[in-house]
């Protein structure tokens, strides 16, 4: 059978023509565009509220790097800033899930150790869901 | 007294190539994939080099014959992933008949199949979210399904590129 579109037969047999390169380029900037505005509702921490017990919340920039030293229930619990981010480093807790939890860096994320007492919350701007609320 | 049909060579060449896009389809429900609704859809690869090669009509029958029957060898005839499959297959042949009708904006078999595929997942995630789950969490999916039909559009882009050129190569003097 003869070929239909012989148009096709002038431009290199494989790989990308012009207007396939500009499709991609379209294509590419499109999906990075929808990662950007479906996956924005991530808002970024300003500060740390640190809250143990039924004491008073502190407060804490997240732009200093530094290690809390915080007394709760249980013992001393270390907290550290680091990059923007927060970790319990360390923590007097059989479980030690809160240190497991690792860094979190996103307004409205939560780091808790339970046995120990202590809450951290991370407040941006504004304050995108954490998981509880989805 | 019966109806006789009898089919023509077009209708030969449509049932080979349905059969081994049917082929490809059933070897591919056998990998498996990271997530629902994501897999190579390498059966496309016949159904864009038929559509350079033979025409929209001739793909059209290619992809909706191998939708058919690829769901009733595997068993998921009229279940929600054919039905997906269904939304993805009609939403990809819509892509390739307006771009017909564009005159194809000098796209070659890989640009084609990049489209194609990327209508085929958009089509695919209206259907799911108005059908199966209309939470938006599902959104946060989007990019993902378009990322991956992005990058198998790409690969069975390149595919039917190359059966394509060995099929002209073949027939040039024919």
């Amino acid at each position: 059978m003869a070929t239909k579109h012989a148009e096709n037969s002038s431009q290199p047999r494989i790989g990308l023509n012009r207007p396939d390169q500009v499709l991609l380029v379209i294509v590419c900037m499109g999906i990075g565009f929808l990662y950007g505005n479906i996956w924005s509702g991530q808002v970024v921490a300003e500060q740390l509220s640190l809250k143990v017990a039924d004491q008073a919340e502190q407060h804490f920039h997240l732009d200093k790097d530094q290690v809390i030293e915080i007394h709760g229930e249980l013992g001393l619990s270390r907290i550290e800033i680091k990059n923007h981010r927060v970790r319990f480093l360390s923590s007097p807790c059989q479980s030690q899930f809160c240190v497991r939890q690792g860094w979190v860096q996103h307004g409205g994320e939560t780091l808790a150790c339970l046995p120990n007492k202590i809450v951290l919350h991370l407040q941006g701007k504004e304050n995108a869901f954490d998981s509880i609320n989805f | 007294m019966s109806i006789r049909l009898s089919p023509s060579l077009e209708d030969h060449r449509i049932a080979k190539l349905a059969a081994l896009s049917v082929g490809i389809a059933v070897i591919e429900a056998a990998i498996p994939s990271p997530l629902p609704g994501i897999k190579p859809g390498l059966a496309n690869i016949i159904a864009i080099a038929v559509y350079f090669l033979l025409g929209w009509r001739a793909a059209a029958w290619v992809s909706i014959l191998r939708i058919l029957v690829s769901g009733l060898i595997l068993g998921t005839f009229l279940s929600p992933g054919f039905i997906l499959s269904v939304a993805g297959g009609v939403s990809s042949l819509i892509a390739l008949a307006l771009l017909s009708h564009i005159g194809k904006l000098g796209l070659s078999p890989v640009g084609v199949a990049i489209l194609a595929a990327l209508a085929h997942s958009l089509g695919q995630f209206v259907v799911a979210y108005w059908l199966f789950v209309p939470h938006p969490g599902l959104f946060y999916l989007l990019p993902v399904f378009l990322t991956a039909a992005l990058v198998f559009g790409l690969i069975s882009g390149f595919l039917s590129q190359m059966l394509i050129t060995k099929y002209r190569v073949q027939h040039e003097f024919s």
